[in-house]
């Protein structure tokens, strides 16, 4: 092989590990973020009743339970601005206290995505609430992105 | 009967999708004339009888034909014309009547223009059978699977109607632009597939399919904007994102999109990342289809409604089909993928589109797996665990700064070496102290992230201007020009360069925005009794009044709001809070004061039984209004950047291209 050529080929290779290097030095930055956001942030989804079976061990713990709205435990004071109400699954039902104002479309029957934690006397403290379209919404589903976010 | 013309259309639309698709590769492989022409008429017809269909389902819709169960389910009297037009894409069927549609539109685009030069010639007998392809599967789909003009035993006397939260002008635009930009992600994939199948991988395609990109990135862009400005006018709950399930669905190939357009300027420039646009494009068509599955299956627990339909399964395939196919098909043609060249320096434009590629590819990567994380948990783990907003947050700012800063360097580098990057960097740099600055003493913003935020954008900002101005006062000097002459003439004469840095400006303001409104939103909930106030940040707001009326389908509960500053009224708002009779459910009607520093935003929460108090949501979002006006400049660079050059110009595209082969 010809020396020019030789030196060509070392000249590219040096610089192509300024690249490697930029690369390996992101991918390892990526990562680190992947896995600190994925500690910061996971929460186990529950069932009802897992929850309440684990008792006083999964008071304190965070978790996110769904569950159906029961209409007549909605209670809301204006003054505290605190929203009670409980969810059913199946047999079993929770109460839920949650700071706030109800969301639209909150009214028995409908699917609630709460996430917070099992306070000591059984009551789950929410720190999100969300809903689902109620069932009847169901067969007319809607199009991805046709429906308005945070609700449907 | 015009259901069986709708039905009978769909049928033979999906016969001439089969044609297309089969006398396509033919017309390629054998190089007949005779036989294109057949594939480019099979095209048109396939959009005139998707036309027809679509046509169908409008007129039953607006005739609200009951006895049509998509009609039933989606309309019903008390609608306005213009929302029963929308319910086209409230529902499943119609919306995939609509994306049929528009892929037979751009299919018959294709076939219509015909184009002389040579790489088309080669390429569009693929591309049209690919887009075949996908306008038989949507066909089929609706033929067999997916019926929007099913009937029901009887004719229903009233519809159940539309959800009224979707009674809103973002209900009319919304849906249309983001499916255009799912559907216009086909062209650049069939041009893809076409380009390995014909064996012509040279930057020519790249240069064709670089518009038809832009054209789809720019509408899925545009749709996510217009859904989240539809969020925060409707909802009440202040916010415009909030990482849900579908928002990501249809983020993550905006984001890979995003990539693409970079890397393929790349390959045009330069001859690199020939495996990793193929990757790319085939990624992206992926995610658009993805979008649709994650929204089908019932797979992801998200707040949005979904039927456990099996039309997801059927889109899984499909995505197994793109992703296998194209991986097959580059492997056979892994000779022809080699890149000649390599890169050079890393401190170079190139190397700076290669991090800005990582960075938005990570991105879209993050996404997914927080999306998904909750199915891939349950299903390794036993145990499913979702990631909060915390996650998406958390992973999504570092990367986005790094991007802001990116945007500010590439500019300055030239390609293959870094060029003269000292000269460039000191107005930039002076963007960057007045832009703290003024935000330090004149808005009062000093948290540290907000001052990196705010610092990087100005700093993007500074290059840009930087360029804008150096590239006028050249163009003055040699033309003469007026000040005001030369500037509108630098952007019209170079569309595809400026029209990139309007694009980049408006991320930026859109940047503004979301730094602003998610670092010093105030929020606050207050019961108020009649000519009560209460004060939020520098306002006050007062009670004033409540009015109820009864309105055609909903009984209307309008509040009256004082807005003061110090003893200065400065404006009345009105939101409402709407009880809808048919469905028995409550919307409200949110009320802003927007001005360019922050928008004052009253949404009702409650109102007391007896009407004697209302509970208001307050917030102020400040810098707000910057994330839609970096909407409208979005548009308009992405228009600007589009639009064909004059006649005259081809010529001199060609020679900025040339060098690339002497480089090569």
């Amino acid at each position: 092989m010809m020396p020019l050529s030789d030196a060509a080929l070392r000249g590219r290779r040096r610089v192509s590990y300024r690249v490697i290097v930029v690369a390996v030095v992101a991918l390892v930055a990526f990562v680190y973020l992947i896995i600190s956001g994925i500690r910061a942030a996971a929460v186990y989804s529950v069932t009802i009743a897992e929850l309440q079976t684990m008792g006083p061990a999964a008071a304190g713990k965070g978790a996110r339970v769904t569950g159906l709205l029961e209409g007549e435990s909605i209670s809301w004071d204006a003054g505290t601005g605190r929203l009670s109400f409980r969810i059913r699954e199946g047999e079993r039902s929770l109460p839920v206290i949650y700071q706030g104002t109800q969301p639209e479309m909150f009214r028995d029957g409908a699917e609630v995505i709460v996430e917070g934690r099992l306070g000591a006397d059984g009551t789950f403290q929410a720190t999100t609430l969300e809903l689902k379209c109620p069932s009847k919404y169901e067969s007319g589903a809607p199009a991805q992105g046709a429906l308005p976010r945070k609700l449907c | 009967m015009m259901t069986d013309v709708g039905h009978t259309a769909l049928l033979l639309a999906l016969v001439f999708s089969v044609y297309t698709a089969l006398v396509g590769p033919l017309a390629g492989s054998r190089r007949r004339d005779d036989l294109l022409a057949s594939a480019r008429h099979s095209a048109v017809a396939t959009f005139a009888l998707a036309s027809l269909a679509t046509a169908m389902l409008i007129v039953l819709l607006l005739s609200r034909d009951y006895q049509v169960r998509y009609v039933y389910q989606h309309v019903n009297a008390s609608l306005q014309p213009i929302y029963a037009l929308a319910a086209l894409w409230a529902g499943q069927e119609g919306s995939l009547l609509l994306w049929l549609w528009l892929v037979a539109l751009l299919g018959g685009v294709m076939a219509w223009r015909a184009q002389r030069a040579a790489w088309s010639r080669d390429l569009e007998p693929y591309a049209l059978a690919v887009m075949g392809l996908m306008t038989g599967f949507l066909a089929l789909l609706l033929a067999f699977v997916s019926r929007p003009f099913d009937l029901l035993p009887a004719r229903a006397l009233d519809g159940v109607g539309l959800n009224p939260l979707l009674e809103n002008p973002g209900m009319i635009y919304h849906p249309p632009v983001l499916f255009l930009g799912y559907a216009a992600y086909t062209v650049p994939f069939a041009y893809a597939i076409a380009a390995l199948m014909a064996k012509r991988l040279d930057a020519d395609w790249v240069r064709g399919v670089r518009r038809w990109a832009l054209l789809a990135w720019g509408a899925l862009g545009l749709g996510i904007l217009l859904g989240a400005q539809w969020a925060y006018v409707e909802l009440g709950w202040g916010g415009y994102w909030a990482w849900d399930p579908v928002e990501n669905a249809s983020l993550i190939p905006w984001l890979t999109g995003t990539a693409l357009l970079h890397s393929l300027m790349i390959q045009e420039r330069r001859g690199l990342f020939k495996v990793w646009n193929q990757s790319l494009i085939a990624g992206t068509f992926a995610f658009c289809l993805f979008a649709t599955f994650i929204t089908r299956s019932g797979m992801v627990q998200s707040v949005h409604a979904f039927g456990g339909s099996p039309i997801g399964y059927y889109f899984l395939a499909l995505i197994a089909l793109v992703l296998l196919g194209t991986l097959g098909l580059a492997v056979a043609r892994r000779s022809l993928l080699q890149s000649h060249v390599e890169m050079e320096d890393a401190l170079s434009r190139e190397g700076a589109f290669l991090l800005t590629n990582l960075l938005f590819t990570g991105l879209a990567v993050a996404v997914l797996l927080g999306t998904v994380f909750p199915a891939l948990t349950g299903l390794l783990m036993g145990a499913p665990l979702a990631l909060g907003q915390a996650f998406f947050d958390r992973v999504s700012e570092p990367l986005a700064l790094a991007l802001i800063f990116l945007l500010g360097v590439c500019p300055l580098l030239g390609w293959r070496h870094a060029g003269n990057l000292r000269s460039g960097l000191i107005a930039p740099a002076g963007a960057v102290v007045i832009g703290v600055g003024a935000l330090v003493l004149g808005l009062n913003m000093h948290q540290p992230l907000a001052l990196v935020a705010f610092g990087l954008i100005a700093w993007a900002g500074g290059t840009i201007a930087q360029e804008f101005v150096r590239g006028a006062a050249a163009r003055r000097q040699v033309t003469g020009e007026a000040f005001w002459k030369a500037p509108l003439n630098l952007v019209i004469r170079n569309r595809r360069r400026y029209g990139g840095y309007l694009v980049h400006l408006a991320i930026l303001l859109i940047a503004l925005g979301v730094t602003g409104a998610g670092l010093y939103k105030v929020e606050r909930q207050v019961t108020l009794r009649r000519g009560e106030g209460a004060n939020v940040g520098p306002y006050q707001v007062r009670f004033e009044g409540l009015v109820s009326e009864i309105a055609q389908d909903k009984e209307r509960h309008i509040a009256t709001v004082g807005v003061y500053v110090g003893n200065t009224r400065i404006g009345t708002l009105r939101p409402e809070y709407n009880y809808y009779v048919n469905v028995r459910q409550f919307a409200s009607e949110v009320a802003i004061r927007s001005t360019l520093r922050e928008d004052l935003y009253v949404a009702v929460a409650a109102i007391a039984q007896d009407g004697s108090s209302v509970t208001f949501r307050v917030l102020i979002n400040p810098l707000m209004a910057w994330l839609w006006i970096g909407g409208a400049v979005l548009l308009a660079g992405t228009v600007v950047a589009i639009w064909p050059a004059a006649p005259g110009r081809l010529g001199a595209e060609a020679a900025v291209a040339a060098p690339r082969r002497t480089a090569a």
